[in-house]
């Protein structure tokens, strides 16, 4: 009797283990009985809701994945986690809603249409809803803290922080939608494969806009262009899209007169951009490049339109240096003059796309802003790769990044041009590019100047390195 | 000429910013001995309620102005009551720092109200300008500077020759004799609160105009008068005032000038000008050039 105790024991202390280990995140593997899914993993998930006989075997899964229905759930689903790493208390603060908002809705999206495979939906609970401070140090603590309850990341806000987070998320096989567009995230010698970056880089993107403007400024009546004024954040983002400007000015010809960092206004830089607008008037060039925040590109064109009138250079501002909010400050008639034009890797708020119809109706009445648009749209590869894991039947962190990794034809419904994640860098980069204009009938008040293309610099384009160092 | 008279008038509108931000600190500092770090919060705070009366709301911009002027005056009083009030006696560096846990609490509040995108404040000036000869001058800065000159007037003369101006400065340099005196130094410490409130949103409301506009990074401005009062003394109305005048027109001349007389030290050295000068005025003056020395026994 003493002797059967004793195996009750240890029998009871392995099942403990084993439960305990079930629990806390370790891989293991659970049968699941898949009875919908996507036609494929490269297509958008909510369309594909038939059933398929293929799928009924069993699906491997492990940390970040519950039989268990997510909170508010579909009650026959099992639940996916994902976490944000955002900046809540940072220089991009006031972006995390609009961020937030976009992503979360598009799950909401997504699960509504059937989740991934019909068999678990995907949700990013608010305990997952992580501030990085837009510190790279806060932003690997705050990953460590939910890298056992998440399959992924889906946002990492900033480059130097998602490349402080690298060497963690490679440990634990953990993919990550980047909310930063640093050339370098195409290379997977640099982010493992892991890193789910979606529109077209700020290199490629400066390539385009100069492109562009040697054909539209002379087009406009203008003098054609001949010389160029870059005015940058001194950081990954202005440097990857500077190194694009000079790539497009060395092709076609033209000189780069001046290159100036600017300081931003969350880092103690001066609001009114006194020295940015003295070198725009004081040195004339056809076309300034500005790569800053919109409270940086507000005083920068509205003093250049201030001091030289008619004279003014066309300006164009990265992507993200746009916010609707700009309509309202002194510098508005400036923005309506005809002088500001704005690069973009996906189309504005009220842009003509099935995904753009999608997300306004999903959002409803927000606001409608560049960052609900990046938020939704920065969604649509994790999910592919959770489709095409789940249709591999391994859910595993391992299952998943394999998946990410050999992604072909990620389908943005026609919010951006659909691109692949598995092969040369230089075959696969995402090189479109869109330019809009100040439109004052537009929800976030610019529409379409020209839809996407791919300028003759891009096109030619050797992409065998990250274009600036991170 | 034009150039460096170019650059007076930049260096002469931020001047007006940093001496209407640097009095809100030195009267709040002169009456209860207390740094308050609260200020961008509280600056921030008011231009957000000129933009909401004033674009959201629709009404007269200075109505807008004086009722927002009014609820950060209350902001500040409700801050002296609940806050420092009960840490009347404790270590000043205790109070110091609770502003800073004040600022950061209140500026997540404002930030949250501000929102994603930029918010003007519906100010008249826009982007108008006058010019005198050669010098264009935009009228907001004029407006910046005539306020500036106003104000100073007033707290001058107002700490001279008012009762309670007299009563705020017998409080700032002993508590305790003040209160012998007859004096309520609560009382006077809440007006020292509610003066430097409606002074923050009035600077709140000027930073916000012109391009700028108000967002949630406009708060950094209002650090940038630190160096001014450094330098012309924490305790001290005219110091403030040209604590700020050579802040501001060493930042213009530098931003103006800088970059083609000394291009070897880098872009955007204008930014570390004001704490440049705010330690070559640390090394020869520690109390700043009009501010009051310490006399301690030893």
């Amino acid at each position: 009797m003493r002797r059967y105790t004793k195996v009750v024991i240890v029998i009871a202390v392995f099942a403990m283990l084993a439960a305990a280990c079930t629990q806390g995140g370790g891989e293991t593997t659970t049968t699941a009985a898949p009875t919908t899914t996507a036609p494929t993993a490269t297509t958008a998930a909510g369309e594909g809701t038939t059933t398929t006989e293929a799928m009924m075997e069993a699906v491997k899964t492990g940390v970040g994945i519950t039989s268990e229905p997510c909170p508010d759930g579909n009650p026959d689903r099992g639940c996916i986690y994902l976490a944000i790493i955002d900046d809540e208390t940072g220089p991009f603060a006031a972006t995390a809603p609009a961020l937030v908002g976009g992503q979360k809705a598009f799950w909401a999206v997504t699960n509504a249409e059937g989740g991934i495979g019909g068999e678990f939906d995907v949700a990013i609970p608010d305990e997952f809803v992580k501030d990085g401070q837009y510190k790279p140090d806060v932003t690997v603590q705050q990953y460590t803290q939910v890298a056992d309850e998440v399959v992924g990341l889906a946002m990492l806000l900033g480059t130097p922080q998602g490349i402080a987070t690298l060497d963690s998320l490679n440990a634990d096989n953990t993919i990550a939608a980047p909310m930063t567009w640093w050339s370098g995230w195409t290379f997977e010698s640099v982010d493992h494969g892991l890193v789910l970056e979606f529109g077209t880089s700020y290199c490629f993107e400066g390539m385009n806009a100069l492109d562009w403007a040697v054909g539209a400024v002379p087009a406009a009546g203008r003098d054609a262009v001949a010389k160029v004024g870059i005015l940058k954040f001194p950081t990954d983002y202005g440097n990857d899209y500077a190194v694009g400007v000079n790539e497009a000015a060395a092709a076609n010809g033209l000189e780069v007169a001046w290159e100036v960092p600017i300081i931003p206004v969350s880092a103690g830089g001066d609001p009114t951009q006194a020295e940015a607008v003295a070198q725009v008037v004081s040195d004339p060039v056809d076309v300034v490049f500005v790569v800053s925040g919109p409270s940086e590109l507000a005083p920068i064109v509205g003093g250049a339109a201030q001091q030289l009138g008619a004279d003014a250079p066309i300006i164009i501002g990265a992507a993200p240096t746009w916010n609707p909010g700009l309509m309202q400050t002194a510098a508005a008639p400036a923005f309506e003059s005809g002088i500001y034009f704005q690069s973009a890797f996906t189309g504005p708020w009220d842009y003509d796309s099935v995904g753009h119809e999608k997300m306004r109706t999903a959002l409803g009445d927000v606001p409608g802003n560049f960052f609900f648009v990046a938020g939704w749209e920065s969604q649509y590869a994790i999910r592919a790769a959770l489709q095409a894991a789940y249709e591999a039947g391994d859910l595993t962190k391992a299952g998943i990044a394999a998946a990410a990794r050999s992604l072909a034809n990620v389908d943005y419904d026609g919010m951006m041009p659909s691109r692949s994640f598995a092969g040369d860098p230089n075959d696969v980069a995402p090189r479109e590019t869109l330019i809009a204009k100040v439109d004052t009938s537009a929800t976030d008040f610019t529409s379409v100047a020209q839809d996407f293309f791919v300028g003759p610099t891009a096109k030619a384009y050797n992409f065998t390195e990250p274009c600036a160092a991170p | 000429m034009t150039q460096f008279l170019q650059a007076t008038v930049a260096g002469l509108s931020l001047a007006s910013i940093y001496a209407l931000l640097a009095l809100g600190f030195v009267l709040i500092y002169k009456s209860t001995q207390v740094l308050s770090f609260a200020h961008p919060a509280l600056m921030v705070f008011g231009a957000y309620f000129v933009s909401y009366f004033a674009v959201t709301i629709g009404l007269d911009f200075w109505l807008s102005l004086a009722l927002a002027m009014a609820l950060t005056a209350l902001l500040g009083a409700v801050i002296e009551r609940l806050a420092l009030r009960p840490m009347v006696g404790k270590p000043l560096f205790s109070m110091a720092i609770l502003t800073i846990g004040l600022d950061i609490a209140i500026r997540v509040v404002v930030n949250d109200l501000i929102g994603l995108n930029l918010r003007g404040v519906g100010d008249p000036w826009g982007f108008s300008t006058v010019k005198l000869g050669d010098v264009v001058i935009e009228t907001r800065v004029i407006a910046m500077f005539i306020t500036a000159v106003v104000v100073t007037v007033a707290l001058l003369l107002f700490f001279r020759y008012s009762k309670v101006g007299l009563a705020m400065r017998a409080t700032a340099a002993d508590q305790e004799v003040a209160l012998a005196q007859g004096i309520s130094v609560h009382r006077i410490f809440a007006l020292a609160w509610i003066f430097g409130g409606a002074l923050a949103a009035l600077a709140g409301m000027f930073t916000s105009t012109g391009p700028a506009g108000l967002s949630p990074t406009s708060w950094i401005v209002a650090l940038k008068a630190l160096p001014a009062i450094v330098v012309g003394g924490l305790d001290s109305v005219h110091g403030a005032v040209v604590g700020a005048l050579i802040i501001g027109l060493a930042e213009g001349y530098t931003s103006t000038y800088q970059a083609t007389a000394m291009p070897w030290l880098g872009s955007n050295f204008s930014q570390v000008v004001p704490y440049l000068v705010m330690l070559i005025v640390l090394l020869a003056k520690p109390y700043g050039l009009f501010g009051t020395e310490e006399v301690e026994r030893v």
